[in-house]
């Protein structure tokens, strides 16, 4: 009976609907008066109802704060209360309630709870308590006793200190920093033999992070390691054996080691090692040669060997080595990479003259050439050469010659200001191309960069579907189309926004809230080597910069389509408060750019990727930006947005703004921060400050600065704060101007289209690149049908 | 020059040269997840040391995902994943992580006694790589790569090279042969015969 009503309570707190809400809290007070369950519920009630008027010191911090004089060890009570103070922002205090419960009222379910929140929150320091606590009062009667004893809750401190010197060294004292390794390595020590692999690891993971580059912890882990050479195959603690033998200097040991790994795992980092404990003991080039050919046979590591062998042994590379490599590479894409990482040991000629000694019948002998920049054809010549070899590959298949094609299309797109007609040259070369290489990613990706560029969102949306994007690559990939979606292409209903919402939903808010569970699980099926990756991954997940450009982008449109701003606002906090509880409050930028091969510069991204250029700052500045518009539309104080404003600008906003932001967003925060700042003093002076003329704009600038503003201004005409009948009207009429003015602007851009395509047509040159390389004009009708389609959206906003 | 090393969960972030292949299955977080917890030995993954991954992402070159499952004698590892980027293929990396996986479920504590993988009956190049490595088609399973239109397969006179998998298997010492033979093409089984 009381549970409903418990429920009923946090749907009324939803709605806030208090009176009911204390009328049911004060049915369960008197039916219940020494639940202390209740009693919290009670207070939580009263916070909720009136946040400010909220009396943290004599309702809730003198009763069960750091020096509270109450103690509960319900657990219902202490998972309230750990709720409640987060929400206080009040992060010490959320676990300290499960500490000081443990040491009045010891048992192993609140242990247990205690290392769940923690493990909840990312605190290593409270989970290393709490496991500790687990070890001391675990017992048959848990319910973890069928497969876990009290054995295993020693490797869950070892691990949960592991990680707590790894990713949160701020919060160890200079104390604790002598002591808790000791007390680790003391722990994990005294539990030997050990049973497994993985409790091995553990061991081996706490001498070599907690104690680094010492000897005899290094010596230590060489042998425990070693008898289990011979028995077993395990890749991290082949790991840990090489580098640790290399520190103690014991080259038979590191040989020895190296020679039996070696019969089972074909690793060039273990050969290196091979190599270098084998000159140590005397041994020949030769001899190690023979030695590693038994061992491996001969395979790509092998041969590479002989170029390493003869930097260990001669500090140059021999032309035989070389030739012994590229004989059997020379026509494998992968030879142009490895042969790069030596270039600075090989000169040029020689690297030409022993490729040429084979045959460059092989697009991909060519392509190696190219890339290594010792082929002296031009990329349309050898395009023209190996043009015939798409029509007898494997559908499947990639082909080389996109080596050639990209390189073509890199040239003209990576100009410091490409203009229409290199774009369009570019979209003919890439689309003609992937007609006949169907599946590679590589070119892909330039056609969905180029048409983004020329803003036609929707055509590089369908080009992204082709490489069907989703889980972990929705955070690494999808800035290629969704950076600045809402002042892009904001339509709500096109499978565009959908498949971005959907990313949201299934990343972000689905996988990501289940990764404490499984990381739990780790502990539970004690695969301890992965747990210190699976809470890197989680947190690099939480302080993704994807998830929060989603998050402003999401901000931003509800500003756009005038939609409720209110609960997204709530739910940023939330996102805000699970990184703020690991005081790391830094953002982790996962997005890739490598995958474009032309050593990309993230912080400065080509004019081309230019839509895309959204900084960690950017993102901060954004957040503050949404903050700034919610406090001024509630008449709300927010003392974290002043901090934010302080830690961000640091004194230098114009500067920074410039740096970070595109001139229309610049002129949008200006705008919002005078409101916030100085209640709008200077409204009519920003609103009418110069910015480049949406009549000037082409390509995706032209929807970027017309949605700023539309956004910016429809913002204001919903802030009641602005009163100026004046200023009120200025704001209609602008809005009015732009809307009447979409249609031409976009015609006009449309034609600037059109013109640069017959400039195209009639040019010789491109013409006669085309022809040689086979290939015909490009559709105009897709790229303009799409301009409109963007056109009427924008228009309707 | 490939160094062989365990997944880790961040190296998730670092797969698009290799998972935008439009052939690579992307999985959901949480089946990587289960896969890093249940068999932390099995999955693993080749590096490549001449990228400097400070500069480039793309420095995994493929990555093998694997289990153990079965009973007694069908204690066995499967394959469910093996994958190379397209810059490291035709240079029998696949084969490496391959012989990498024998070595480590050949050995303790796993010993198990063969290893098996379904491939789809019309990829000839993939069943000539693992014949190659000794493999042998156990048995040809029915609908295996059915989608739900096509539905269940509820005939085993049917078949689509398309829609078939082979069950390939090698037998590592301790099996004694016992678990495979010669050429199981025409050996027809349901999915759910395949359940263990």
């Amino acid at each position: 009976m009381s549970d409903k009503i418990e429920a009923e309570i946090f749907e009324l707190i939803k709605k806030s609907n208090f009176r009911l809400c204390n009328e049911r809290i004060g049915q369960l007070r008197r039916q219940y008066p020494k639940s202390s369950y209740f009693e919290v519920l009670e207070t939580y009630i009263k916070y909720k109802q009136s946040p400010t008027k909220f009396d943290y010191e004599k309702l809730l911090g003198e009763k069960f704060g750091i020096n509270g004089k109450l103690i509960t060890s319900d657990l219902k009570a202490l998972d309230l209360l750990h709720t409640f103070f987060i929400e206080l922002e009040r992060y010490p205090e959320s676990l300290n309630v499960y500490e000081r419960a443990i040491f009045k009222y010891p048992t192993f379910e609140l242990a247990s709870a205690w290392f769940d929140k923690s493990l909840n929150d990312s605190n290593f320091m409270h989970m290393a308590k709490a496991s500790l606590q687990m070890v001391k009062y675990s017992n048959e009667n848990s319910e973890y006793s069928s497969y876990l004893q009290n054995r295993d809750f020693n490797f869950w401190y070892g691990i949960s200190i592991a990680a707590l010197f790894k990713f949160q060294p701020h919060r160890i004292t200079e104390q604790e920093k002598r002591i808790l390794p000791t007390l680790a390595y003391k722990t994990i020590s005294n539990l030997k033999p050990f049973n497994s692999h993985e409790e091995l690891i553990v061991f081996c993971t706490i001498c070599e992070q907690l104690f680094p580059n010492d000897r005899a912890k290094a010596s230590e882990i060489v042998q425990e390691i070693f008898p289990t050479l011979e028995k077993s195959v395990n890749l991290t603690l082949k790991n840990f054996i090489v580098h640790n033998a290399s520190i103690i200097e014991d080259n038979q040991l590191l040989f020895n080691s190296c020679q039996i790994i070696l019969k089972s795992i074909d690793d060039y980092d273990v050969i290196k090692h091979f190599l270098r404990s084998g000159k140590a003991l005397g041994k020949s080039k030769q001899e190690l040669g023979q030695l590693i050919l038994s061992l491996v046979g001969d395979t790509r590591n092998y041969r590479l060997s002989f170029l390493e062998g003869d930097l260990i042994y001669d500090s140059k590379i021999t032309d035989d080595s070389l030739k012994f490599y590229l004989e059997k590479f020379h026509n494998k894409a992968c030879s142009s990479i490895d042969i790069n990482n030596y270039k600075n040991h090989l000169d040029e000629a020689t690297i030409k003259s022993t490729f040429n000694l084979f045959s460059s019948e092989d697009v991909i002998h060519d392509a190696n050439t190219f890339k290594l920049n010792i082929n002296d054809s031009t990329s349309s010549e050898l395009y023209m050469k190996h043009k015939e070899s798409l029509n007898s590959k494997a559908i499947t298949d990639y082909s080389s010659n996109s080596v050639f094609i990209l390189d073509l299309v890199q040239k003209l797109l990576l100009k410091e200001d490409p203009s229409l007609e290199d774009i369009l040259l570019s979209l003919t070369l890439l689309e003609n191309y992937q007609v006949k290489d169907e599946h590679n990613f590589d070119t892909k990706l330039w056609i969905i960069v180029s048409y983004m560029h020329l803003g036609c969102i929707p055509i590089a949306y369908s080009n992204y579907l082709d490489l069907k994007i989703k889980n972990v690559q929705n955070d690494i990939i999808d800035h290629l189309i969704y950076s600045r979606m809402s002042t892009l292409f904001p339509q709500k209903q096109h499978d565009y926004f959908i498949n971005f919402r959907e990313s949201i939903r299934n990343l972000y808010e689905g996988s990501l809230n289940r990764l404490p569970q499984f990381i739990r699980i780790a502990f539970e099926r004690k695969a301890y080597s992965k747990i210190l990756g699976m809470i890197e991954f989680r947190d690099k997940l939480e302080r993704s910069s994807m998830k929060w450009l989603k998050e402003i982008e999401m901000l931003q449109l509800a500003g756009i389509s005038n939609d409720k701003r209110g609960p997204l606002i709530k739910k940023m906090q939330e996102s805000w408060r699970n990184i703020e509880i690991t005081g790391n409050i830094t953002f982790s930028d996962n997005r890739d750019w490598s995958s474009f091969n032309c050593n990309i510069n993230k912080k400065e991204l080509p004019n081309i990727m230019r839509s895309m250029q959204v900084s960690e700052t950017a993102i901060m500045i954004n957040i503050i930006k949404e903050l700034m518009i919610d406090a001024v539309s509630t008449n709300s104080t927010n003392g974290k947005i002043d901090e934010l404003i302080l830690s961000t600008f640091n004194n230098d906003m114009s500067k920074i703004l410039e740096m970070n932001l595109t001139e229309d967003e610049i002129w949008s925060f200006n705008i919002i921060f005078d409101l916030y700042k100085n209640n709008g003093e200077n409204l009519t002076k920003l609103l009418s400050a110069e910015t480049i003329p949406l009549s000037n704009r082409t390509m995706w600038n032209l929807s970027h600065g017309y949605l700023m503003k539309v956004g910016t201004l429809k913002t204001l005409d919903n802030i009641k704060r602005i009163k100026d009948p004046v200023t009120k009207s200025n704001i209609k009429k602008q809005l009015q101007d732009l809307r009447g003015s979409a249609d031409d602007l976009y015609k006009s851009y449309s034609n600037k289209i059109k013109q640069a395509h017959e400039n195209l047509a009639s040019n010789d040159e491109t013409n006669k690149l085309l022809q040689d390389l086979g290939f015909v004009p490009l559709q105009l009708s897709r790229i303009t049908e799409t301009i409109l389609m963007v056109q009427k959206t924008v228009r309707n906003l | 020059m490939s160094t062989i090393q365990p997944f880790e969960a961040t190296d998730l972030f670092k797969l698009d040269n290799i998972n935008l292949d439009i052939l690579t299955e992307n999985f959901p977080v949480e089946f990587y997840m289960e896969y890093l917890i249940l068999w932390p030995d099995l999955f693993f993954k080749s590096l490549e040391t001449t990228i400097d991954s400070q500069v480039n992402n793309n420095n995994i070159s493929g990555y093998m995902m694997a289990k153990t499952e079965g009973k007694a004698h069908e204690w066995h590892t499967h394959i469910t994943a093996v994958t190379v980027a397209s810059e490291f293929r035709r240079i029998s990396l696949a084969s490496r992580l391959c012989n990498s996986l024998e070595a480590i479920t050949d050995s303790n504590p796993h010993n198990v006694n063969f290893i098996d993988l379904f491939v789809k009956c019309n990829n000839d190049l993939a069943i000539m790589l693992y014949e190659k490595l000794g493999y042998s088609v156990y048995r040809r399973v029915i609908g295996y790569y059915n989608s739900s239109e096509d539905g269940y397969p509820n005939t085993l006179k049917k078949v689509n090279d398309d829609k078939d998998a082979f069950d390939m298997r090698k037998s590592m010492q301790r099996d004694k042969g016992r678990s495979t033979i010669a050429d199981g093409r025409k050996n027809k089984c349901y999915p759910h015969d395949v359940k263990f």
